[in-house]
């Protein structure tokens, strides 16, 4: 385009942008902030999703299937019959779970037990971790209990050598681990991998983790478009036990990551968010550059320059600064994924499953998607303005009035789009679908709407103020005027304004009502007085608690009765990966707040007993289970396939998966499990809580990880937990105010020095200095207080729907609406923030202009 | 694709030093060797061969493991009816990682490591048919006993008693299922079963055999299933460290004539190029009378050679084989040029076909070291 165009025209840009330096820079800004929030949000999701893939992976990047036991770990005799019965050679045994490294403040990787000699087929060949190993290090892993290899990454952070001991905190112990190699391999993927876990030969690994004669796991490499990898595939399906199943890899590890697509989609959303906040801000910026220039493109055009060429100047010079700007967006957005890769790993950790790796990531597609959206974004924008400074008639060119009296009169129409956008916005949001897309699509239009509403609403909102301030004497009644007279930039100010304000203040909302349903969720939940579990359990972990506590803790004084709490990871054929709680009479009922049941919550124990169970809400929303639902879902239980029917379903804001819960007395007698995830203590009403809670410690400090906390204590860490999650929502909000900050910024800012020639027409016929910035104040003031304003009824509806549509839809979870005073102060307190700082700059500069100066050309 | 590298891997855990340069674009781990894994040099805490032992069966088919390294040595040539003829071998080996075993819970821990090879030769159509097997010698896997006599890794194994067993072993395309029955008894290979294979002490092995062995059943290959019989051997050998330092490898012959008598020959081959004194042979009578040849005994005369055109190694081909002392002339010769076994370790081992003045005869011809 640069190279078509002429040199005048050039000349016309270049000169312009060197004039007007601090208007190009907080284009430049805006659109680099709108950019830079969609590649750190794309980075930060695919990094997640590759963390994933790594943590799962680990090393058996070739195998196709898993076999894995439905609930737990399986028999070791299922590995030798494949072998020596089936004669299947491509497999290999895994025995695993998740530790802690105690030197590394708890991280969390995976204690990974396999055979060497079985594994060998696994490897990618040219990257085999163990080929720098020597003989002596793989025969002393091998043959001596208690060893094992771990990556560089890992052995630096905690400091350790070869030959040192590393400590690994698993359910109620600490496991001392001998360090006899390190592991690494040039593959990066599979040197990443290497660093979220601690490699020891499948005998250690049992021994350590007490799954003597269990496997967790077995690895298949199987060719499922030839014939004999079909007939292996079904002979393995023949051979296995119930609740011993083949599953494809691609299959398995597809239905995990889709827990968290919901998760990540809405992030996207948000940065969606931040550019159509930036759309606004481009166009305000570019327009104003155009009014700018009026003069000089009117002259341009009396000798002889096109319209086309005009477009393309403004196009142009549009694309560079998009351009430009996209880049810097990219490069901010690759520096705040870092945060932003943390933060949603950290939630992923809390809410859907144990990551052991964390991987950064930035692809290629990510640049390109940010460039794209950076540089689409800004022509988008400048259409308009650039078709108006190309309609820009020789004659008429001093008056901006041209395209001001047409977009008056087109206002109406616009309200009239408005209305009708909203309406189909409703619409879609009504549709009876679970898709998360059509909700967020939805939240588009009505944004969409609500900014083509906002001219009209502005006008009207505007001649209200002008009878209203008319005591302020002149100002008073002049400033909403102004206002009203130049609609198609102040109406897209407020517009933009509007938008994020409605946007922060609608998420305000919904984390608000989310914190103070899951606060009352907690109060409900959490009966009893005291909660023993383990410190930092893995949300992947199936170990508990020493059996041995709980008749220590029985057994203390000020104890009146002890609930169990007995946590597994079921995979079901059906239902796929969810919890299966079981619980005791304490806990089962007792507060519980029900969406549905059959029963009256004390009649819903008994019902219980007889192979029946409770659904937490998300379970059942994901499942469709409706209310008196006739489903039920069979279960692999110790005594064979039982089945089990739904008596309620139950309001639960836990673990995301999903919640089966059941009769603690049932399930043992099902499941030959005595393992305990956690205790709720009860203490006798005579008894202080703090004073049992100091005793158990004491009592119970021979058994390491264990948290042993009060009620409130918990209550307090599990809200954290809440906050943490949020975090990266959080921060996204900030970030959106920031790019509305900006956009109001530059686009009042402009209005203001746009108005030079009409300050010095006021200050000639004998206003003052200070009349004009009350002025100045006054106008931008009011701006800000219609985009505050007009963002209260869009951001309740924008809430209304993250609350009751995306939320439900993304999570399963309902949540209870709730407003506080404090979300529409600080909208309001950022609308006029925004607005009256936009005001400092024009008004410093009101007393430096000189008035000839300022009307000489009049 | 660099299968070096896995080789490399279980040549490590193997290798008791030997190998040690296993650097990516080196054929170093290619030709590595079975002669060179079974070189050992941490040898301490093993038992070793240095004194004559009172052998007793059938216990001595089942694991010494008190000793490094051990094997179960099958081959043989077979043939259907119509005269379509095959060579096969099945051999097991066992190898201690460490001679100290530490008292586990987990049935997976073990400090036995177990192999084998498993080859077929289709002589007829050309082909020639090799796999592998690894295994830790634990938890069902893999393993050796006595009583009932059983080696196995996964789906391969010898079973039965000694006199008659089964040998089962499959890959992807080919496949062997035999019955086997002595025909002679056990016969005490070097000094009444210690074979010693250089002048130190303690570099020997226990060394039995079972020179003419019925054998028959069924072998298939690309899904098509033969009818066989003919004769098999068995060396049964166990040690601790049994090459010296200065020895390169090992050319060893065994031969079922059809007179009905079976000679063993094993020419240990210097690295200054000369023939170990201490190579040895056997010469089995009729009525299964062991005869002992000394390296002074017998000449070896390589008459032609073939390249591979895998590793690029020549081999020895073709064989003049002189044992004066008994008035024996015979020509060697494969059946099969290539018979070379490219697994974990590099080397040829083939059915050969023997013939002489006034004698013929088949048997099995391993080339190590090369």
């Amino acid at each position: 385009m640069l190279t078509k165009m002429n040199y005048p025209l050039l000349n016309v840009t270049t000169g312009y942008i060197r004039k007007h330096v601090l208007q190009s820079i907080l284009l430049l800004i805006g659109i680099a902030f709108s950019v830079a929030l969609i590649v750190s949000v794309d980075i930060a999701n695919q990094s997640a999703s590759r963390s994933f893939s790594i943590s799962k992976e680990i090393l058996s990047t070739k195998s196709t299937h898993y076999i894995l036991g439905a609930y737990s770990d399986f028999d070791e005799e299922i590995y030798k019959s494949l072998k020596l019965d089936l004669g299947i050679q491509n497999i290999a045994p895994i025995v695993e779970d998740y530790v802690n490294i105690a030197e590394l403040e708890g991280r969390a990787v995976k204690l990974l037990g396999t055979d060497f000699f079985a594994d060998l087929i696994f490897y990618e060949d040219d990257h085999s971790p163990l080929s720098n190993l020597t003989q002596n290090t793989l025969t002393e892993l091998i043959t001596r209990p208690g060893t094992a290899l771990v990556s560089p990454d890992i052995a630096q952070s905690a400091g350790i050598e070869i030959g040192d001991t590393l400590n690994l905190a698993y359910g109620s112990q600490t496991l001392g681990v001998k360090i006899v190699g390190i592991i690494d391999s040039q593959n990066a993927e599979l040197s990443k991998s290497l660093g979220g876990l601690i490699l020891a030969d499948i005998s250690t690994a049992q021994e350590l983790l007490g799954k003597v004669g269990r496997i967790s796991q077995i690895d298949l490499v199987v060719d499922e478009e030839t014939p004999e990898g079909i007939s292996i595939l079904q002979s393995v399906r023949d051979y296995l036990p119930a609740g011993v199943e083949i599953k494809s890899k691609d299959l398995l590890l597809g239905s995990a990551k889709n827990l968290t697509r919901s998760f990540e989609l809405n992030l996207t959303a948000l940065s969606l968010l931040a550019l159509f906040v930036g759309v606004f801000l481009i166009y305000n910026i570019v327009s104003f550059s155009v009014i700018q220039r009026r003069s000089i493109i009117g002259t341009l055009r009396s000798i002889g320059a096109t319209r086309r060429q005009i477009f393309k100047m403004i196009m142009t010079e549009a694309l560079a600064i998009g351009i430009i700007g996209s880049l810097v967006g990219i490069a901010g957005g690759i520096f705040l994924g870092r945060s932003i890769v943390s933060l949603v790993t950290r939630s992923i950790n809390d809410l859907y499953f144990t990551l052991t790796v964390t991987d950064f990531m930035v692809s290629p597609e990510t640049i390109i998607k940010g460039l794209l959206a950076g540089i689409l974004a800004t022509l988008f924008a400048a259409i308009v303005p650039a078709y108006e400074a190309s309609r820009f008639r020789p004659i008429n060119v001093l008056r901006r009035s041209s395209f001001e009296g047409f977009f008056v009169k087109s206002i109406n129409l616009f309200g009239l789009i408005g209305v009708m956008v909203i309406a189909l916005g409703y619409v879609v949001i009504i549709l009876p679908t679970k898709s998360l897309v059509l909700s967020l699509i939805s939240v588009f239009l009505i944004l969409i709407g609500a900014s083509l509403l906002v001219p009209i609403c502005t006008t009207l909102l505007m001649r209200v103020f002008s009878v209203m301030l008319s005591p302020m004497g002149l100002i008073g009644r002049m400033s909403p005027r102004n206002i009203i007279r130049s609609t198609s930039r102040t109406a897209v100010a407020i517009a933009s304004l509007t938008i994020a304000i409605s946007v922060i203040l609608s998420v305000s909302i919904m984390i608000g009502s989310f914190r103070s349903t899951v606060v009352n969720w907690l109060d409900s939940a959490l009966t009893a007085d005291i909660f023993i579990s383990m410190d930092s359990p893995n949300i992947s972990s199936q170990e508990g608690l020493n059996p041995k506590i709980l008749d220590e803790v029985i057994n203390s004084p000020g104890v009146d009765r002890v609930a169990t709490v007995r946590r597994i990871l079921y995979n079901s054929p059906d239902y796929g990966l969810f919890n299966l709680v079981a619980v005791t009479k304490d806990l089962a009922t007792e507060n519980r707040k029900f969406i549905w049941r059959e029963v009256e919550n004390e009649q819903l124990w008994d019902q219980m007993q007889s192979n029946s169970v409770l659904i937490s809400e998300s379970f059942a929303y994901r499942n469709n289970i409706e209310a008196g639902s006739d489903k039920s879902i069979k279960l692999q239980t110790e005594q064979g396939l039982k089945e089990f029917s739904f008596s309620g379903v139950y309001y639960d804001y836990g673990a995301q998966a999903g919640v089966l819960l059941i009769s603690d007395k049932l399930y043992r007698s099902l499941w030959q499990d005595d393992q305990i995830t956690s205790l709720g203590v009860y203490v006798s009403n005579t008894y202080p809580i703090d004073k049992t809670v100091g005793e158990l410690r004491t009592k119970l400090s021979k058994y390491s990880n264990l948290a042993i906390r009060s009620n409130e204590n918990l209550k307090q860490s599990a809200i954290k937990t809440f906050d943490r999650t949020f975090t990266v929502t959080s921060a996204l909000r900030i970030l959106i105010a920031i790019v509305a900050f900006i956009s109001v910024l530059s686009s009042l800012m402009a209005l203001q020095l746009e108005r030079e020639k009409e300050f010095g027409v006021f200050r000639a016929i004998g206003m003052t200095i200070s009349q004009l910035r009350r002025m100045i104040f006054l106008e931008n003031g009011l701006i800000g207080l219609a985009s505050g304003l007009f963002s209260i009824p869009v951001g309740v509806a924008l809430s209304l729907i993250l609350i009751n549509v995306i939320n439900l839809r993304s999570f399963g979870w309902t949540l209870n609406f709730s407003i506080e005073p404090r979300y529409f102060i600080e909208a309001m307190c950022i609308a006029l923030l925004a607005s009256l700082a936009a005001g400092i700059y024009p008004a410093y500069l009101i007393g430096k202009e000189d008035v000839s100066k300022l009307i000489r050309e009049e | 694709m660099n299968s070096s590298q896995v080789l490399c891997i279980v040549s490590l855990l193997l290798l008791a030093g030997i190998v040690t340069s296993c650097s990516d674009n080196n054929d170093s781990s290619q030709t590595s060797n079975v002669a060179q894994s079974l070189s050992g040099n941490d040898i301490a805490g093993f038992a070793r061969a240095e004194v004559l032992r009172e052998f007793k069966f059938p216990e001595d088919f089942g694991p010494h493991p008190e000793f490094q390294t051990e094997w179960w040595y099958y081959t043989g040539n077979l043939s259907t009816k119509d005269g379509r003829d095959f060579g096969y071998q099945l051999t097991f080996f066992r190898r201690a990682l460490r001679p100290d075993k530490t008292k586990r819970e987990s049935n997976w821990a073990s400090n036995q490591i177990y192999f084998a090879h498993f080859a077929l030769t289709d002589i007829n159509s050309g082909k020639f048919y090799s796999s592998e097997r690894w295994s830790r010698g634990a938890a069902g896997l893999a393993g050796a006993q006595s009583s009932p006599f059983r080696v196995w890794i996964n789906n391969w194994s010898i079973e039965g008693d000694h006199q008659t067993v089964k040998l089962r072993a499959d890959d992807e395309e080919v496949s062997i299922e035999l019955s086997l029955k002595s025909l002679k008894p056990i016969v005490l290979q070097g000094d009444k079963g210690l074979s010693q294979k250089s002048s130190d002490a303690g570099n020997a092995s226990y060394y039995f055999s079972q020179t003419r062995i019925d054998s028959s059943g069924t072998i298939s290959i690309e899904g098509q299933n033969f009818e066989v019989s003919g004769l098999s051997w068995l060396d049964r050998e166990w040690s601790t460290s049994a090459l010296g330092e200065n020895q390169d490898g090992w050319d060893w012959f065994s031969i079922q004539l059809d007179d009905g008598r079976e000679i063993m020959l094993y020419q240990l081959r210097l690295k200054d190029g000369g023939i170990d004194p201490f190579s040895s042979g056997s010469l089995v009578s009729k009525n299964g009378k062991l005869i002992p040849l000394k390296a002074t005994d017998f000449n070896i005369e390589v008459l032609d050679t073939w390249k591979s055109s895998e590793t690029g190694i020549v081999y020895p081909s073709k064989w003049g084989i002189n044992i004066p002392s008994h008035n024996i002339e015979l020509t060697v010769i494969p059946l099969l040029k290539n018979q070379e076994l490219l697994q974990t370790f590099t080397y040829w081992e083939g059915a050969v076909k023997v013939s002489g003045k006034d004698i013929s005869g088949k048997g099995y011809v391993e080339l190590t070291g090369y």
